[in-house]
């Protein structure tokens, strides 16, 4: 199980995910923005961050930036959930530091499978300590 | 006067005053008035007339009574007298004598010191009186006391007359010390400020050198990584001719990159001075013969004529290898500018105690001006633009300083075959030979950078016939769509064929003269240009391809390795349509080419059709070429035109990203949640549940359709209306009455005028109007607040508007807002929520209608929206 905060701002899709994420019984905690995910993120130091781009205020790639600032979250591994479907736009996920980029719509199973990929170096590394500065060197 | 005096304290500012117009008044009067000055001429005289008919009897005691009497010699009071008055008159005669004594010492320097005498004379004067009242205790000599009072009193008198008058230049010269005093230390000051200047500029140079040091070495590691496995790759054997061309052109490059690194990093140790001579006993015909040999097969291959000649051995005590390197430097400058089949000399000889090296080409020659200025760093033959030969241009300012490093000197003249003639004259003995290395006399030359030289030089390898990149040979079959590159560097113009070759034709040109005759020959589509070419410049190319009628709206993309802001502004003024810095990525050129020829055929396209349907046009374009003033309204047009249609273009992309966006956004749940029912055992109340969000979405979805359709039909005329007598002020009521449960934050405020007649519309299309604009008011007034809706009659047509309290429009995106898909250029952030398609609608729907659309909004304060339609 592992800490995931999900930042969303369609009601909706805000919904399904948590459905599809509790179904795999993560913890979820769900932000409307980007400035609200930050926080949370600060706040919960989660495993994983889930993200839209498309958001009022913040948009997920400038989440993303404030986060890779960060020394103490820069190693966690943000999957983008976007409707945004260009190749120029994937490419830009990935100049973000996107671990994973999940083009809307997607099936509840590719987003488990994109869910699992990135959690993996993370769920190594719990099995070894909870040292961050470790993360992702001991994977082979 | 007064004005010159400046004080700081009031009270004694008014005392000086006071002081200057009494000084002045004293001495007005004097100079002034005759009267004054006879009346005191007479007084003297009177007061000396008086003393002469006494001065038999001034010594007589006759008559008188000692003044001890008078103090019934007691004997205390004596004492008390004649200690007090010979004390004060010694006191007095002291203090005369010092400022007299002062007066001598500094009589040159000291101002007024006639006033000093006076001054002393009256102290003496007055130290006289009590000498003669000690005196007058015993011996009643009253005349004499008296006279010698009357004395002091005349010497009183006129020093305190001649006093005043001078205060005022007193003050002056005060006023003057303070002056010098200010400007005295205001200058220490700027000394100390140009000392801190000074140290800091010293320091920035420092830091400049160190970071010119820092950055050429760290370049360094990474082209050694990039060098290291290519030649690895180069070896191995199982690649195709076209990898292995490849890989060549990367290596020749990073060779290039590794010997410019190696320039700077020089040219740096030159500058901080840290370039230490390594002196020991070499022989120069050997190490010039050495580096003459690297070039012997370059110079085969271009039919160059190369000579080395002079002595077969020189021996000096020299740094071997900064002297390879200046001959290297030489060579190649040599070898850069030397046309194929001409001629290199290079020539040892020994004058002295100096070794003398000479080099001479019979390339362009050097201009007798430009001489010094060849030896600067970064210099090269041309002017910036123009550039003919690769290079930084620091070869010739590395030799200069190398040589100047042995205490030799280099200069340049001209060949008597025409070409450059370079000179260096090194000292045998450059420095003394503290500790004489062992022998270097059999020291091979340098092979690594020597090798770098060559990689400079080196011409770029032909390609086979086929692919040659150059005129229309190499043209691409297929397309009709025809790319002109024009780029001097061979090895770039074959990347951007390779580019472009799959969908486009493809021409190449060298420079800027061959682009722009193959341009008027070809008639491209689009060109590509560079900007540093031989002969004549990317600028210019473009300033002469614009001014050609002929190639008018032919797009032009510059590449560039400058990333240069105002070179940038100043291309696309004078007519690039496109600015790609170097190094780019293919995909963004393939983009932005596409995406201008696709202009420049629309543009063609449409102006086929102006001119094919209407005859009349014709005839007016005709008339419009034969004036040329009204031509050149024609020509903005065509501007103008083509900036609608980049922004129909910028509309266009914008488009398919907010619908594409929008489209997945409500699919992701459609099909998310469709999932789910699908595959999970769920309960009836969440079945009920996912199928609504499912509605809302495929509603979502279908609205947006309807829109688009809605949105593209009005554009395109085929919009029917049902137009009847429609009453708004009802419509207006009905249309609030559905948006109450979206919006319990806001209070509605109607003003409407009740005795509106009716006007002339399509009932439900109104209806959208208002629906559309209440929604925006909403939408944009997040907080909630006060929703204005009004009518009114006006001049034959009904006016309604709708004011919000949200968050306004800023005034330069108030025409924006009724324009469809615009909104995306509008925040720095990738944000989009909604088509955006109401306003454009509702401007849409009331142009049918004959009406009219407009905005009024403060930011902060809110927007008011207004409509016209006309009466029944």
């Amino acid at each position: 199980m592992a800490k995931i905060v999900f930042c969303e701002d369609e009601k909706l899709l805000q919904k399904l995910i948590c459905r599809i994420l509790r179904s795999m019984s993560h913890e979820v905690y769900v932000a409307s923005n980007g400035l609200a995910g930050l926080v949370l993120i600060e706040h919960e130091h989660p495993d994983l961050i889930l993200t839209d781009i498309s958001m009022p205020g913040c948009d997920g790639f400038q989440l993303a930036d404030a986060v890779k600032a960060q020394p103490y979250l820069a190693s966690i591994p943000i999957v983008f959930v976007t409707a945004f479907a260009q190749r120029y736009d994937v490419e830009e996920g990935a100049r973000h530091g996107a671990a994973g980029y999940l083009v809307k719509p997607f099936s509840a199973a590719e987003l488990r499978a994109m869910i699992e990929t990135a959690l993996i170096p993370h769920g190594e590394c719990d099995v070894g300590g909870k040292d961050e500065s470790t993360l992702y060197t001991e994977k082979p | 006067m007064k004005a010159r005096c400046t004080q700081k304290s009031p009270s004694r500012s008014l005392l000086r005053e006071m002081f200057m117009e009494l000084g002045h008044v004293v001495q007005q009067s004097i100079a002034d008035s005759w009267l004054v000055r006879i009346s005191l001429a007479t007084m003297v005289f009177i007061i000396f007339s008086f003393i002469f008919t006494r001065l038999i009897n001034v010594l007589t005691t006759e008559g008188f009574g000692p003044h001890g009497a008078c103090l019934l010699w007691l004997p205390g009071l004596i004492t008390l007298y004649v200690g007090s008055d010979t004390l004060i008159g010694l006191a007095y005669v002291s203090i005369s004598a010092t400022l007299i004594y002062l007066v001598y010492k500094t009589r040159r320097t000291i101002p007024f010191q006639w006033v000093f005498v006076a001054f002393g004379i009256f102290i003496i004067a007055c130290g006289t009186t009590h000498f003669l009242d000690v005196w007058t205790l015993w011996v009643p000599t009253y005349w004499l006391s008296g006279t010698v009072k009357l004395l002091t009193a005349l010497a009183s008198v006129t020093t305190a007359l001649a006093l005043p008058p001078l205060v005022p230049k007193v003050l002056d010269l005060i006023q003057l010390a303070s002056v010098s005093d200010e400007r005295k230390r205001r200058l220490e000051q700027a000394h100390n400020e140009l000392e801190v200047l000074y140290e800091k500029s010293q320091n920035l140079d420092r830091l400049k050198t160190t970071f010119f040091t820092n950055v050429s070495h760290d370049l360094r590691t990474p082209l050694t990584l990039i060098l290291g496995p290519i030649d690895a790759l180069l070896t191995a054997q199982q690649l195709t001719e076209q990898q292995r061309r490849t890989l060549g052109v990367v290596q020749r490059n990073a060779l290039t990159l590794l010997k410019r690194v190696n320039d700077l990093l020089i040219v740096a140790q030159l500058e901080a001075g840290q370039m230490a001579l390594n002196i020991t006993e070499i022989d120069l015909a050997r190490l010039l013969q050495g580096c003459a040999a690297h070039f012997e097969i370059l110079a085969q291959d271009r039919q160059i004529t190369f000579t080395v000649e002079g002595l077969t051995s020189v021996l000096a005590y020299l740094d071997a290898e900064k002297f390879q390197h200046i001959c290297l430097n030489l060579l190649s400058n040599a070898f850069k500018f030397v046309p194929d089949g001409g001629r290199v000399r290079c020539v040892l000889s020994q004058e002295g105690e100096w070794g003398i090296i000479t080099v001479q080409d019979n390339g362009p020659g050097i201009r007798s001006e430009l001489r010094q200025a060849i030896f600067e760093r970064f210099w090269q033959g041309e002017d910036n633009l123009t550039r003919r030969f690769e290079g930084t241009g620091l070869g010739l300012a590395i030799v200069k300083e190398l040589v100047e490093l042995h205490n030799g000197i280099s200069t340049v003249g001209n060949a008597p075959e025409g070409g450059a003639l370079f000179t260096v004259k090194l000292p045998l003995d450059a420095v003394t030979p503290a500790c004489s290395q062992p022998s270097l006399l059999q020291s091979p030359v340098n092979e690594e950078q020597a090798a770098l030289f060559l990689t400079d030089l080196s011409p770029v390898p032909k390609y086979e016939a086929d692919s040659v990149p150059t005129g229309q040979s190499g043209l691409k079959e297929g397309s009709q769509t025809l790319v002109l590159v024009v780029d001097d560097h061979q090895e770039m113009a074959r990347f951007l064929v390779d580019i472009l070759a799959p969908e486009y034709r493809v021409a190449v040109a060298g420079d800027g003269l061959d682009g722009l005759e193959k341009a008027l020959t070809l008639q491209p589509d689009l060109i590509l240009c560079d900007i540093m070419m031989p002969h004549m410049s990317g600028e210019q190319f473009i300033t002469q391809v614009r001014a050609h009628s002929a190639l008018d709206g032919i797009p032009i993309i510059v590449l560039s390795a400058r990333a240069d802001d105002a070179l940038r502004i100043q291309l696309l003024c004078e007519g690039a349509s496109e600015y790609l810095v170097k190094p780019f990525f293919p995909e963004e050129l393939r983009a932005k080419a596409a995406t201008l020829i696709a202009m420049k055929l629309t543009r063609q396209v449409l102006q086929q059709e102006v001119t094919t349907q209407d005859q009349n046009l014709v005839i007016l374009a005709r008339e419009v070429t034969l004036r040329k003033r009204e031509s050149q309204q024609a020509l903005e047009e065509l501007r103008r035109v083509n900036k609608q249609l980049i922004h129909a273009s910028q509309v266009q992309r914008n488009f398919v990203a907010i619908v594409s966006h929008e489209c997945r956004t409500s699919l992701a749940s459609v099909q998310g949640f469709a999932e789910l029912m699908r595959d999970e055992m769920l309960s009836p109340e969440e079945m009920k549940e996912f199928a609504a969000d499912i509605f809302i979405e495929a509603k979502r979805l279908g609205r947006m359709l309807t829109d688009l359709l809605d949105l593209e039909r009005m554009k395109s005329g085929r919009m029917q209306l049902i137009r009847e007598p429609v009453k708004l002020n009802a419509l207006i009521r009905e249309v609030l009455e559905h948006l109450r449960p979206i919006s319990s934050q806001h209070t509605f405020n109607l003003q409407l005028d009740e005795a509106l007649p009716d006007c002339q519309g399509d009932k439900d299309k109104l209806a959208q109007v208002v629906t559309n604009l209440l929604s925006n008011a909403i939408k944009y007034s997040p907080d909630g607040g006060e929703i204005v809706v009004g009518s009114q009659l006006e001049q034959e047509m009904v006016r309604v508007w709708v004011q919000d309290h949200g968050i306004g429009i800023p005034p330069e995106s108030l025409e924006e807002v009724f324009i469809p898909y615009s909104r995306i250029e509008a925040g720095t952030t990738r944000y989009i929520k909604g088509t955006g398609l109401g306003l454009s609608i509702v401007r849409q729907v009331i142009q049918i209608h004959g009406g009219h659309i407009w905005v009024e909004s403060s930011l902060g304060q809110g927007s008011r929206f207004h409509f016209t339609v006309p009466l029944a």
